[in-house]
């Protein structure tokens, strides 16, 4: 059994054997017509440009039908029809074909690599991801020219969970929901089209999941957590039938409270009020959600400028990031976690016996201080525009915290030389993630203006525990009284200096944890966009007294096992419609 | 006749595919010439390629160049595609 995470893009729960489908796209070789062969060649291109509108008509229609009001998702291929229609694309292909003498199919490649080349010269995340649309017209072209049929991955002999680097909008349209019960793929975003149409198909789904294809074997059993972002491979019989407990009331329990929940304020029947904050990997997801109810983003993970970038990205890659969620945050507040490079994310490429304990996150931007100082800069620049707090990972000690703070200190004294605008009282926090910071909370609270928990990096370290090991999973446990009296520490050394502590870690969003958290005096979490309805919910019904007894019991059992009984039982009585049939995690 | 006007863009996404599908279909329904300016690049407005590949972000000052017989409507009306269709939208 073996776990891999990725982008949870389509909720819901599929179990079956692998299929893996290999990406399309293979090169073209440049090749040359005579010139009295340009017209046959011109000739082959305008039936493959009439037999591709001729497809995407169908599939469009087909959609229309199979998604009843999903016109939006149509309109997807609306697009690619247009681009088709576009009488621009035939003449500068036919172009190519008159005056230089190209096969069609080299002339096609052309054209469309020069489009996909300008769309990535503009930099922007969500542009970035239009480019698997000018790649799925250019194999329509290509297949059609090269006398292909119109072969539909759905002609699966059976219900088959889809393995995938990565998959054109074209090929998730032409999937049927009876054959293809998830979707996993190593690229794509939240907002790219694979996940759309997967949401509107109603295919669980994960994206982004690194490393899956070498992981993976066709015909392996996996299960697609498309709520959580995980895809298990092979997974032994216990994690199974958790997952498929799960799957059952999943669909139930997540569309019902969506639309009551997301607007209200998350305040207990007594007036504690909890700030809820969502965590997004791209700029684009702010407008979402906001929507989904976040009154601000709790933590944007960085890292994922590096999916869409080649290179490192530079300070004005990062400025631009932050630029565009700035101006979809519309003056809510947005906390930026530097870059935690190395370990499971973009391993740094250095040897690591042990890369959990090795050189990841400040650690290693300590080496690349033109990395760090970049994006220093940039979030500095943008902290001119929009209300803007970061935040350091896996800092161990006062120390490490000091030298980062150090180079910030530098940088903000360039700015004032050069005369330069940013926001001088903007908060700079770190990630409690570590034991020995939690430990030394108190210390670390005289010297950071706020505090964030992250509790997966926690659970392991002080567990010992590699969740994705699955001879000692079940050892792992956020609720584990090591780990809670951890999280109390740093809590209380919070409010004693006056900072804020909030938690975004995967155990603020769970709400078997809810009522613990609140107890326990947080003040924000942060979490996924999907869940923040839920623990809403749940927040409305507690009294913030009563949590805080609950809290003080938790802390005071001895076994990660009775306290997840005992916050289960006690979540049950509250909301019991939430809770069915779920079964404790671990 | 050729009129210019600047109208900023402020769709949560830019000029993207749906938003460039519109200006295209409004475009597409005049005789004169429709050029869209962004940043140096220039945009024939009927074709959706060209309006795509101008990716102007949210908060762009677009530049509408209209030319020909009748560029006094098709300018109101890209006007009012963008100013009163496109930025008030909420979908991407």
């Amino acid at each position: 059994m073996e776990t891999r995470r990725g982008i949870a893009v389509s909720p819901g729960v599929a179990i079956g054997p692998a299929r893996i489908v290999e990406s399309q796209g293979a090169q073209i070789a440049r090749k040359f017509v005579m010139p009295d062969e340009a017209p046959r060649e011109i000739a082959r291109f305008d039936k493959a440009l009439t037999a591709s509108q001729q497809e995407i008509h169908e599939l469009a229609e087909g959609l229309r039908t199979r998604l009843d009001q999903q016109v939006s998702v149509s309109d997807i291929f609306q697009v690619h029809l247009g681009i088709l229609e576009d009488p621009k694309l035939r003449h500068q292909i036919t172009n190519l074909i008159t005056h230089r003498l190209f096969t069609a199919e080299f002339a096609v490649q052309e054209i469309l690599r020069r489009y996909i080349t300008s769309l990535q010269e503009a930099g922007d995340s969500y542009l970035l991801q239009r480019v698997r649309d000018f790649e799925d017209i250019g194999q329509r072209l290509l297949r059609n020219l090269q006398g292909e049929t119109h072969q539909q991955l759905a002609r699966a002999p059976g219900p088959v969970v889809i393995v995938a680097h990565d998959l054109t909008p074209s090929q998730t349209a032409g999937f049927d929901k009876e054959k293809v019960l998830g979707i996993a793929t190593e690229a794509g975003g939240r907002t790219s089209h694979t996940a759309i149409l997967a949401r509107a198909l109603g295919i669980p789904a994960v994206v982004g999941a690194a490393g899956l294809i070498n992981s993976v074997v066709d015909g392996d059993m996996l299960i697609v957590d498309g709520s959580q972002g995980a895809v298990v491979i092979t997974p032994d019989e216990a994690t199974r039938q958790r997952y498929q407990a799960r799957g059952r009331t999943f669909e139930v329990i997540e569309e019902r409270t969506a639309a009551e929940f997301c607007n209200l304020p998350a305040v207990t029947l007594d007036g504690r009020a909890v700030i809820i904050e969502a965590n997004i990997e791209f700029p684009n997801e702010v407008a979402t959600v906001l929507n989904n109810g976040a009154s601000g983003v709790g933590l944007y993970r960085t890292e994922f400028l590096y999916h869409t970038a080649e290179n490192p990205p530079d300070e004005e890659a990062h400025f631009q990031a932050y630029m565009e969620a700035i101006r979809a945050l519309k003056d809510h507040p947005m906390t930026i976690r530097i870059l935690d490079l190395g370990a499971d994310k973009f391993p740094s490429g250095f040897p690591e016996r042990n890369p959990f304990l090795g050189c990841r996150s400040m650690r290693l931007l300590r080496l690349q201080p033109t990395v760090f100082r970049n994006q220093i800069r940039a979030i500095l620049r943008a902290s001119a525009m929009g209300k803007l707090r970061f935040m350091f990972p896996m800092i161990a000690n006062l120390a490490e915290l000091r030298e980062a703070r150090k180079v910030v200190t530098e940088v903000m004294e360039e700015f004032d030389a050069a005369g330069a605008v940013y926001d001088k009282k903007i908060q700079v926090g770190i990630m409690i993630e570590v034991p020995s910071a939690a430990m030394t909370a108190d210390l670390l609270a005289e010297e950071s203006d706020f505090f964030s928990i992250g509790t997966n990096d926690l659970v392991q370290y002080t567990l010992a525990v590699d969740r994705d090991n699955e001879r000692v999973a079940h050892l792992y446990s956020p609720v584990d009284p090591a780990v809670l009296r951890l999280i109390q520490r740093t809590v209380q050394a919070g409010q004693k200096a006056g900072i804020r502590v909030s938690m975004c870690g995967e155990m603020a969003g769970d709400i078997m944890h809810t009522i613990l958290l609140v107890g326990m005096g947080f003040e924000s979490l942060s979490m996924a966009p999907s869940v923040i309805p839920d623990v809403k919910k749940l927040i409305r019904s507690i009294r913030y007294e009563g949590a805080k007894k609950i809290a003080d019991h938790a802390l005071s059992l001895k076994t990660a096992k009775e306290v997840e009984q005992y916050l289960s039982d006690e979540t049950r009585k509250v909301v019991p419609e939430l809770v069915q049939e779920r079964q404790p995690e671990g | 006749m050729r009129f210019q006007k600047s109208v900023p863009l402020i769709h949560k996404t830019g000029l993207h595919l749906r938003p460039a599908r519109r200006i295209m279909d409004a475009a597409g329904k005049f005789k004169c010439d429709i050029k869209l300016m962004y940043r140096g690049k220039t945009a024939n407005a009927k074709s959706i390629t060209d309006i795509i590949l101008l990716a102007a972000l949210p908060g762009a000052e677009l530049l509408i160049v209209t030319e020909g017989t009748d560029a006094q409507e098709a300018m109101t009306t890209l006007e009012d595609v963008i100013v009163n269709s496109i930025n008030r939208d909420e979908d991407i």
